[in-house]
């Protein structure tokens, strides 16, 4: 894969996150802009930030033991974009893991030894479903609902009318 | 042929992530997880042998 395209994808990847990250500043949830940075970089870390603990243990362990297992049969081998590019891409929805395959970065993975190759594109598969389940737990942090805030407000719905209220149509004969 | 155990695994862990973004309760959370991993399963099974008697007698 060309330097140049892996450059812009990172480069738009990471612009997005800002971007969301600074409108939710502007909007006045700093805390939460912080926690969905988090939540990309590390699995559960924005719920975690959030307050809710055990739910962020939970995805650090869930999301964890997928993608250590899928490079446990990939042979710890990062998927590369050779390999599969959707797998690949897959690796962007956590920044542990993006960083992780860019620091052991091989040319091509391989399943490890003693393994079937046919389990070798399942274990590409959750390494890609652990970065992408991350993003929609980072999206969730988003859609939090925090101890002690405000309720949501209810549906844009006007009060029902009182009776005799407003004007009555007269009838044209 | 073993490599399909994989779907176990995995699947399980998306259904239940999947969950935890919706609920609080750990108990509603494992129970809706298996309930859905359980229809999945079936629906896959029955399409599996659905496309098996397609391809054998048609």
């Amino acid at each position: 894969m060309s330097l140049r395209f892996e450059l812009h994808f990172t480069v738009l990847i990471v612009g997005v996150i800002t971007l969301a990250v600074t409108v939710m500043a502007r909007k006045g949830e700093r805390r939460r802009g912080a926690a969905f940075l988090a939540a990309w970089l590390v699995p559960g870390a924005g719920h975690a930030l959030l307050g809710k603990w055990k739910k962020g243990l939970f995805f650090f362990a869930a999301l964890g033991a997928a993608y250590v297992a899928g490079m446990a049969i990939a042979g710890f081998r990062p998927v590369s974009f050779d390999d599969n590019p959707f797998y690949y891409v897959g690796q962007y929805g956590s920044g542990l893991t993006l960083l992780l395959a860019k620091v052991i970065s091989a040319e091509k993975a391989f399943p490890r030894p003693g393994l079937h190759p046919s389990w070798f594109d399942p274990g590409m598969l959750y390494v890609c479903v652990a970065g992408l389940l991350n993003a929609v737990v980072a999206l969730n942090v988003i859609d939090l609902r925090l101890k002690g805030a405000a309720p949501a407000p209810p549906e844009a719905e006007g009060p029902p009318p009182a009776a005799g209220a407003g004007p009555v149509p007269e009838k044209t004969a | 042929m073993t490599y399909l155990l994989l779907y176990v695994p995995i699947t399980l862990v998306v259904l239940a992530v999947l969950e935890a973004c919706r609920s609080d309760e750990p108990a509603k959370i494992a129970r809706r997880s298996l309930s859905n991993f359980g229809v999945l399963t079936l629906a896959l099974a029955v399409g599996s042998v659905v496309v098996y008697f397609i391809n054998r007698y048609l």
